[in-house]
């Protein structure tokens, strides 16, 4: 009887083991403490043919079994289980916007800009509370003319950013989070009517503070959200023609004099969106204002871009303003704000 | 993170503040104001003063003191236009919506040197092939003859490919550019490819790196290189007819040609126009356009002022034989082509 004590003992052990190990989820666990304590002594190689037959036959004797997930573990299971859903949200912008860009004009112009935006988070599983991750994407047309009304810009820009942020909770219901992006931006305004300095091209390599208040509130049984984030670019590398500089000569390889080291004092740049989200039906919709000042000051050339927009967008899925009855994960977290 | 608000807050407020560190000069839409702005535009971004030697200041104000209350628009813009012309630059206008003005003076006090009929009917018989703006044929005595009117017209290397093909079997080829009054400059890179064997630097470029009147940039080299593999290339000799009218990329193209071993440059000076113009514009919505980027030649001679012709090369056409159909410039180019061997007679 021993030696088939051993042998089930020593089974257990390694089902034991086995169910410690999270990479492998075991169909039948038997209880162990059952078992009375045993000593294993080395195995020689002339009991191994024992031992498996004893083995096979251990499966054979009734003892009391249970499957791992019943009621118990399966919640046991979900308050360890938290959904990150990654949050998605879609904007269409309008508005106008003032730019001078003294490499093509002393002027400054006035028009439309039209533009796209998306915004991605998702909380992050190594501190899912606090940590959040984030990516941005917008693009742009404008339209711009003029004091006169005689000449035309036209404009195209994008910029994407990738992030991280802390995110916490202050005093009065306020979420707070501050972080960090990797910026890259790009644009470049046409003067239909110069002619060697017909676009002042924009690019820059930025690395961003970003930082974002929001707070909940009711109006009767509506739920919302108030939020206004800001993104800062604070170190940046960013591209000027040279004071009067055509772009012939470049293309012919002048380099030099082209690319600037930037900070708040000659790359000064904010994107502030003063948001409220709602739900709406199964998604949430989100309505805004948006200011965009980018200026820059380099190779004694002036560019001040200035942009205010009304900003419309919806967030599929909602971000969790509706209370739903979770079934399966214990919390989900909404990681947009 | 105590008081994040606050922080928050004061961010964007010290950041607001600093990016109103760089202004700009702000004029008004008035006579005055938009005198000033014209004014302060070329102070700032002309790019010949020291060249010309010109007192911009004095100018300034000696051209303000025609203007009156009373002044109005259309006085306004000759008043600005005669104050631009003091800049003697065919790259400088002022345009409004009821006119352009225009230095002439580079051209008109000087001898045409061409007439384009004498050219289509003495030496071209009315038979002529034209391709990428480019009218060619081969004249008696196998010279072969390229009239190119404008830079603006945008040679194909197909079309230059086809040109030189026929024309190939020739003692010299003659490329006339009088009246050219220039265009893009990526054409010469065009021309010059199919007369080179090799890389060269043949002229420079300088921008202004600032609104000083001598805030420059060093020169870059303007390299040429010879046309990809498989192109129709021309190594024989060559003469460059120029006249009073070539101008800007013509003037350029005629500095560059200057400097290769096979090219002869025959007939009168060039016009100058030796710096990329910028445009800008005033207040009231008029455009004005100057020089701000200058080309210099291979040994960084300002091209501004023209281009010479090669020693003992310099030729004039008067009209009175152009009337008669003779074409002395033309007629020099040929008398020193006419000799040479051709291609299969050299081998």
């Amino acid at each position: 009887m021993t030696g088939i004590f051993n042998s089930i003992s020593l089974l257990a052990r390694l089902m034991y083991r086995r169910s410690k190990d999270p990479r492998c989820i075991p169909s039948l666990i038997i209880s162990s403490s059952s078992l009375p304590r045993t000593v294993f002594r080395p195995m020689c190689s002339g009991r191994l043919s024992i031992l498996s037959s004893l083995i096979v036959l251990s499966f054979m004797i009734p003892c009391e079994v249970y499957p791992q997930e019943d009621a118990t573990q399966q919640e046991e299971s979900n308050k360890n289980y938290v959904s990150r859903p990654v949050t998605g949200r879609y904007a269409f912008e309008a508005g106008s916007k003032s730019l001078l860009a003294t490499y093509l004009s002393p002027l400054t112009y006035h028009g439309t800009s039209l533009g796209v935006s998306g915004f991605w988070s998702k909380a992050l599983p190594f501190n899912a509370r606090h940590m959040i991750m984030h990516f941005d994407a917008n693009a742009g047309i404008d339209n711009l003319w003029n004091p006169a009304g005689t000449a035309k810009i036209m404009g195209m820009n994008a910029a994407f950013k990738w992030g991280m942020s802390w995110r916490s909770e202050i005093p009065g219901s306020i979420q707070f989070t501050a972080g960090g992006t990797v910026d890259l931006d790009g644009a470049a305004y046409y003067l239909i009517r110069n002619g060697n300095n017909p676009v002042q091209g924009m690019a820059s390599a930025a690395i961003s503070a970003r930082v974002s208040l929001s707070r909940p509130f009711k109006i009767g049984a509506l739920d919302f959200i108030l939020c206004d984030a800001a993104s800062l670019p604070s170190a940046s590398m960013f591209f000027s023609p040279g004071y009067g500089e055509t772009y012939y000569e470049i293309y012919l390889g002048n380099r030099s004099g082209l690319i600037h080291p930037g900070w708040w004092g000659n790359n000064f740049r904010i994107d502030n969106l003063l948001s409220v989200t709602f739900d709406f039906g199964r998604t949430a919709a989100m309505i805004g204002y948006r200011f965009k000042a980018d200026t820059q000051w380099a190779n004694n050339l002036n560019t001040q871009i200035f942009t205010h927009s009304f900003v419309i967008g919806i967030i599929p899925g909602g971000i969790g303003l509706k209370k739903h009855p979770a079934k399966t994960p214990s919390e989900t977290i909404y990681s947009i704000y | 993170m105590k008081y994040p608000g606050i922080i928050y807050t004061i961010a964007i407020i010290v950041s607001a503040g600093l990016s109103a560190c760089h202004s700009e000069p702000e004029y008004e839409d008035d006579i005055y104001g938009n005198f000033d702005a014209l004014w302060d535009i070329v102070d700032r971004r002309y790019c010949f003063f020291e060249e010309k030697n010109l007192d911009w200041k004095e100018i300034g104000a000696s051209y303000r003191a025609q203007i009156t209350p009373e002044t109005n628009s259309i006085q306004l813009f000759f008043i600005c236009a005669a104050m631009l012309d003091e800049l003697q630059d065919g790259h400088v206008n002022l345009s409004s919506r009821f006119n352009t003005s225009y230095y002439r003076k580079w051209w008109s006090d000087y001898p045409q040197d061409f007439n384009m009929r004498t050219i289509e009917e003495y030496y071209l018989e009315f038979n002529w092939l034209t391709t990428s703006g480019i009218m060619y044929k081969q004249l008696p005595g196998e010279i072969a003859y390229m009239y190119y009117p404008s830079f603006s017209t945008i040679i194909s290397e197909t079309s230059l490919d086809y040109i030189l093909a026929i024309l190939h079997n020739s003692r010299g080829l003659i490329i006339d550019i009088r009246d050219n009054g220039g265009g893009a400059l990526t054409n010469i890179r065009t021309l010059v490819g199919r007369l080179i064997k090799e890389k060269i630097t043949a002229g420079y470029i300088i921008h202004k790196t600032g609104p000083g009147h001598n805030d420059f940039s060093k020169p870059y080299p303007i390299e040429y290189e010879p046309a990809e593999k498989g192109r129709v290339m021309w190594d024989g000799p060559v003469v460059l007819l120029t006249n009073r009218s070539c101008y800007s990329a013509a003037n350029d193209f005629t500095s560059v040609m200057k400097t290769l071993p096979n090219v002869t440059v025959a007939g009168a000076r060039t016009g100058g126009g030796g710096g990329l113009p910028f445009s800008s514009e005033l207040p009231n919505g008029w455009a004005v356009r100057f020089s701000a980027c200058p080309l210099l030649d291979s040994s960084m001679q300002c091209t501004e002022f023209g281009i010479d012709p090669d020693e003992g090369c310099e030729v004039h056409s008067t009209d009175e034989e152009l009337a008669k159909g003779k074409d002395a410039i033309l007629d020099f180019a040929i008398e020193r082509l006419k000799d040479l061997p051709l291609p299969e007679e050299k081998n």
